[in-house]
């Protein structure tokens, strides 16, 4: 009994022995197949890409045919694959977040940094067309800056904006109050459009039936309006009709046409124009406001207008637009009278707005066209805009030697595809008006977008002259 | 005895087969590695070779080109009839 006995324990604490190392070896085995789960080399067995917050990249912006104007990848905060092409307009940011520090990098940065891209009407074709001529224009007149503003005329879409000198997003930067190479003045710089102006006073002059093209002024070279005196420039005869005195630019000419005018009626005009208008560009998003920064206008209000400061306003001095206000503006005339607000972004819709009936929209083209300034002429195509060369106020006086020069013209001008508005600040040397310095930008322009366009010139169009060989005019 | 030699032989195959395995996986995992750091090294090589591609065929660079080398736009340029040689 007792060997049996003992027998019998033996076995029981074998069997113990025996489960308690089965059991210590599933342990093992078990520990050991779920630290291999867990570091699984298959990327099917680790966590899904939903689990993993991955990191936002910053949203890219893009030209309307889709090439990639500013970018991040997961190693690179911000490229800037076009360099030197519309950098002003695009802006920069923080070299190590990309954060935006300048232009839409900076008006868009809520957007952008929660990895929303966004594609702007911008036409790479005809931006490189504007920067080429507007650099070579700003390298020959010595002007501190300058802009070029196209814009297509029926869709208000913003083909190309255009600023110099060039500016490279990824140089070491200087001191950006001095240089100010890196600022988009097309839309950040308001400034006095000068004699541009004259073209849109006369066609409210012709839309309330107070004027016609051949109407005569008694035009002399200089007048005294409330003490101060109003010269021109061009010299002209005594009688000019409205349409010489878009011609000869006269100041004296379109004050005293003007005033047929009640004051109050220029001024609703400015504000049907959006002269006045602070958020041209529509915003990308009401709530919160997402839209780009455009400087406002300076204008007095009507009640502050005595006679001289009408009379100025009417050959657009005395009051303060950017080169975009005054695109906007001027495309109503290549509109046919329909006022079209710019858009930079695909998608955003251009409000619509009937300022001027069609005929007077096409008679002034057509006065633009044909007393257009000889530094615009193009051979074989019709083109047509105003000059202007407006006095710059430097420490509360008109400056005698700082101006800025002015074109806004219309690409072809008899039926406009796009209106053009160049802007050129302190030109220096002995040419500094609008149509020794911005006008043969506009030309050049031109010139390259008839290209882009395959529009042939007209023969008929051309001047007879002893043509030889293939010539470069 | 024996039962306790079986177990052990179990013991020492699934082991052996358990060391097998992570030192499959330690491999896949290197591999991984390596083949991850060759992404990202061809990731910014792309990159590189996308800016390029934007540099030398972006619009303004190839009008400076055309430029550089005399060509002129086509609203520039005339064809005109070669000059008769008086008779």
């Amino acid at each position: 009994m007792n060997r049996l006995g003992s027998h019998q324990q033996a076995t029981l604490s074998r069997s113990w022995v025996v489960l308690l190392t089965v059991f210590a070896f599933v342990l093992g085995l078990g520990y050991g197949l779920y630290i291999l789960w867990h570091n699984a080399p298959s990327l099917t067995l680790r966590p899904t890409a939903s689990q993993v917050k991955a990191p936002v990249v910053r949203g890219s912006l893009e030209a309307a045919d889709g090439t990639p104007l500013a970018l991040s990848t997961l190693e690179d905060a911000r490229l800037y694959p076009l360099g030197l092409s519309a950098s002003q307009l695009i802006g920069f940011g923080e070299r190590s977040s990309g954060k935006g520090l300048s232009g839409l990098e900076f008006d868009l940065e809520k957007l952008l940094s929660e990895g929303q891209s966004l594609r702007l009407t911008i036409d790479l074709q005809v931006q490189a067309i504007a920067e080429q001529a507007l650099w070579k224009g700003l390298e020959a007149t010595k002007a501190d800056w300058g802009s070029v503003v196209v814009m297509e005329s029926k869709t208000g879409r913003l083909l190309a904006v255009a600023n110099g000198p060039a500016f490279d997003p990824i140089a070491p930067r200087g001191n950006i109050q001095q240089d100010v190479a890196w600022r988009n003045h097309a839309f950040l710089q308001a400034l006095e459009p000068g004699s541009t102006i004259k073209a849109l006073t006369a066609a409210v002059l012709l839309e309330e039936n107070v004027a016609q093209l051949n109407t005569k002024v008694y035009a002399p070279m200089s007048r005294r309006v409330a003490g101060w005196m109003i010269n021109d420039v061009v010299k002209h005869p005594e009688t000019l009709s409205l349409a010489e005195v878009l011609k000869y630019s006269s100041n004296v000419g379109i004050t005293t046409l003007a005033e047929r005018l009640p004051r109050q009626s220029l001024f609703d005009y400015f504000k049907k124009l959006h002269f006045l208008d602070e958020s041209l560009l529509p915003p990308l998003s009401y709530k919160p406001r997402i839209a780009v920064q455009v400087a406002a206008p300076q204008v007095r209000p009507v009640h502050r207008w005595g006679p001289a400061e009408y009379a100025n306003a009417t050959f657009g001095q005395g009051f303060l637009i950017t080169p975009l206000h005054l695109a906007a503006a001027f495309n109503t005339l290549a509109n046919d009278g329909i006022f079209r607000q710019p858009i930079l972004f695909e998608g955003n819709t251009s409000k619509s707005e009937v300022v001027f009936r069609p005929q007077v929209a096409r008679d002034i083209r057509k006065a633009l066209t044909e007393g257009v300034a000889e530094n615009a002429k193009l051979s074989g195509y019709v083109l047509g805009g105003k000059t202007g060369t407006a006095q710059v106020v430097v420490d509360g006086r008109y400056s005698s030697s700082v101006y800025s020069a002015l074109f806004a013209g219309f690409i072809p001008a008899n039926t406009p595809r796009v209106t053009v508005v160049v802007t050129l600040f302190h030109p220096k040397g002995s040419r500094i008006h609008g149509s020794q310095v911005a006008a043969p930008i506009y030309r050049e322009i031109a010139a390259r977008l008839f290209a882009l366009w395959e529009q042939p010139p007209q023969l008929q169009l051309e001047p007879s002259s002893n043509k030889r060989k293939l010539v470069d005019r | 005895m024996k039962t306790v030699l079986r177990w052990g032989i179990v013991y020492l195959l699934s082991l052996v087969g358990l060391t097998a395995l992570g030192h499959y996986n330690q491999q896949l995992n290197a591999k991984l590695t390596a083949l991850q750091a060759l992404e990202a090294d061809l990731r910014q090589k792309e990159t590189r070779l996308l800016l390029q591609r934007y540099q030398l065929t972006a619009p303004l660079a190839l009008r400076t080109w055309a430029e550089a080398n005399g060509y002129i736009p086509m609203s520039l340029g005339r064809w005109i009839a070669p000059e008769r040689s008086r008779p």
